[in-house]
């Protein structure tokens, strides 16, 4: 397995300091992220779970470098993750697909700038019109929208389709790595149903890896092959997704899987 | 105590053109009796939340109007009989919040962010009772106490010192302070996350046991209506597609609609088979689909056929499961069964 290992975290911690009143002399610390370590293995779904506030939008933002990590390292195929070498590329490698498709697509824009920009930026295509019409058409094959699409403002989309285009987006550069920040959970049932499928098809296709942040177990239990869980900025534990829902061996992980069957199985156990 | 509605058909007219209105609530039925959960499940855009606003007839004046039917109210407690529909305005502020009050589903925008809550809750409470304000303070606390806040600590706090689902609870605190027959949860829990949702969604049962009010749960998940309700109506471009006994529906599913909502969700059991792939309803609810001439979910069904281009009528069955003791009601030509009820 060593050689399979895509993105390694050793370690990451993220303090955020902040003065309580006006007049503290000592500044209190939020440990948002606290010495978290794990590994992501080549085309495989690693799903973080955990309630809000635990800190997995905090470890998305560090891996994506987003956020100044406070100590810890991150290597990305067993070089060190910077930002600021330009010559790794490290931008290109991971991408992140948002959480809420309402309101992380430019309505200024349309569709296909939205979809061709991070590959100009990257130098993948020309700045002309007709080259970027030409990616974002083939972009949008690969999610299964209609071609007219390209020339809509997202204003004129629905849910479904908006998250279809922020994954067109994010495939734009061809990404190792994919960080899926709750794709699902702004969306109805039928339709989550067709992003988790179209999102199982291009990891079988394309052999990403995917860092699934989700508070839902049932989707774990559907897409995750290795399962963390996260609470208060920490690890309590990671495990195979079987075992995992088989017998959970943290406590923490006992209590959420307890209040999820309660959703599931039929109303006498209220 | 009871709240029924009759034939309740409410209008959307987005353009001036009259022939672009449509029927976002197409003759209803729908029937609450005291102490029941009854859940309203559909996808956005299905028009479920626009039921809960008509029937308090909050729905937005101007664009929408209430074309057919009755809202019949039935509240002993508070010693009313009337439809709400043929009630004068000021009449009707007396029934919102004090017979039928409303939680609706982002706590965090509907608190108000310049009040302290305890402040917002007696304002509630002062508006239908002549007491004094130390009194209302009074009922506050208690009520804030019932919900497991501290509410003498809390009653000076501002909604952004406390957290989603503190927030959600001092919503339910104010529907619940003046005693309501009746309770309409527009999604109450789809923006907490599990742990909070499920303390939500006891709560909520727990006030059904101890006031025996009657709850109308909007909700998207089925799972949630599950957990909570009695009875379920299958939601779908304005019209009821299936009603009947919760459990019944979920393990029996009789409309192609709600055999296909089943199927797109990962479930927890044990003989569940992960990483196949998921079932998914083709298409998205469009506009056209509330039009009239054919049945609404003619676009995305997986069972259509020209049998299904008329308006499909609502027909009454009795389930098998426990003794026939329910009543299920589909909109579906393709389902069959002996058991109708005529």
């Amino acid at each position: 397995m060593e050689n399979n290992v895509i993105l390694s975290v050793s370690d990451v911690s993220k303090h955020y300091k902040y003065y309580k009143t006006l007049f503290d002399i000592k500044k209190n610390v939020i440990k948002a992220v606290d010495g978290v370590s794990f590994e992501v293995y080549k085309n495989e779904v690693f799903a973080v779970v955990g309630e809000t506030g635990c800190g997995k939008s905090t470890l998305s933002k560090l891996i994506l470098g987003l956020t100044e990590k406070t100590s810890g390292e991150i290597y990305f195929k067993g070089e060190l993750l910077d930002y600021k070498n330009k010559k790794k590329d490290f931008r290109k490698k991971i991408q992140i697909l948002f959480q809420d498709p309402y309101s992380s697509l430019n309505p200024k824009k349309k569709i296909y700038k939205i979809i061709s920009y991070p590959a100009v930026r990257n130098g993948i295509i020309k700045n002309k019109k007709k080259d970027r019409m030409e990616f974002a058409l083939e972009q949008l094959k690969i999610v299964g929208l209609p071609e007219t699409t390209a020339l809509n403002y997202p204003h004129m989309l629905s849910g479904g389709q908006r998250q279809r285009v922020g994954i067109a987006r994010c495939l734009s550069v061809r990404p190792e790595l994919l960080i899926l920040d709750e794709p699902v959970s702004a969306l109805d049932v039928s339709v989550s149903a067709q992003i988790l499928n179209l999102l199982m098809d291009l990891k079988n296709e394309t052999g990403m890896s995917y860092i699934f942040i989700t508070h839902d177990l049932k989707l774990v239990r559907h897409i995750a092959d290795r399962v963390c869980v996260m609470y208060g900025g920490k690890i309590m534990e990671i495990a195979e997704t079987d075992d995992f829902f088989k017998n959970p061996s943290h406590p923490y992980s006992r209590s959420l899987l307890e209040s999820m069957s309660f959703l599931t199985s039929t109303r006498r156990n209220l | 105590m009871s709240l029924d509605i009759n034939n309740l058909t409410v209008e959307l007219c987005a353009g001036k053109d009259e022939n672009e209105c449509i029927n976002v609530v197409d003759t209803l039925f729908l029937s609450v009796k005291e102490g029941e959960v009854v859940s309203i499940v559909g996808e956005s855009g299905s028009g479920k939340s626009f039921l809960g606003l008509s029937i308090l007839k909050l729905n937005p004046q101007g664009v929408s109007r209430i074309v057919s039917g009755e809202i019949k109210i039935k509240c002993k407690s508070q010693n009313i009989e009337a439809d709400i529909l043929k009630l004068k305005p000021d009449e009707l502020t007396d029934v919102r919040g004090k017979i039928i009050s409303m939680i609706f589903q982002d706590p965090n925008t509907s608190l108000n962010p310049v009040m302290k809550i305890g402040e917002q809750i007696t304002e509630a409470i002062l508006v239908h009772k002549k007491i004094s304000k130390k009194e209302a303070k009074d009922i506050a606390v208690k009520y804030l106490n019932y919900m497991n806040i501290d509410g003498l600590a809390r009653f000076n706090s501002y909604p952004y010192e406390l957290s989603g689902g503190m927030r959600q609870r001092v919503m339910i605190a104010m529907a619940m302070v003046l005693n309501p027959c009746f309770l309409i949860a527009d999604e109450p829990t789809t923006a907490l996350d599990v742990t909070t949702s499920l303390q939500v969604l006891k709560l909520i049962k727990e006030i059904k046991e101890q006031s025996n009010v009657g709850i109308i749960f909007i909700t998207h998940d089925l799972t949630v209506a599950r957990s909570i309700s009695d009875r379920t109506y299958v939601f779908y471009a304005g019209q009821i597609m299936e009603s009947g006994n919760t459990e019944n529906i979920i393990n029996n599913p009789a409309h192609p609609y709600t055999v296909s909502l089943i199927k797109s969700i990962p479930s927890l059991s044990p003989d569940y088979v992960p990483k196949q792939k998921l079932f998914n309803i083709s298409g998205y609810l469009t506009k056209d689909d509330f039009k009239k001439g054919k049945c609404r979910f003619y676009s995305r069904c997986f069972k259509r056929d020209d049998g299904c281009l008329n308006d499909i009528a609502l027909r009454s069955f009795r389930d098998a499961e426990n003794g026939g003791k329910y009543r299920r009601d589909v909109r579906c030509v393709k389902f069959n069964s002996d058991a109708v009820i005529k």
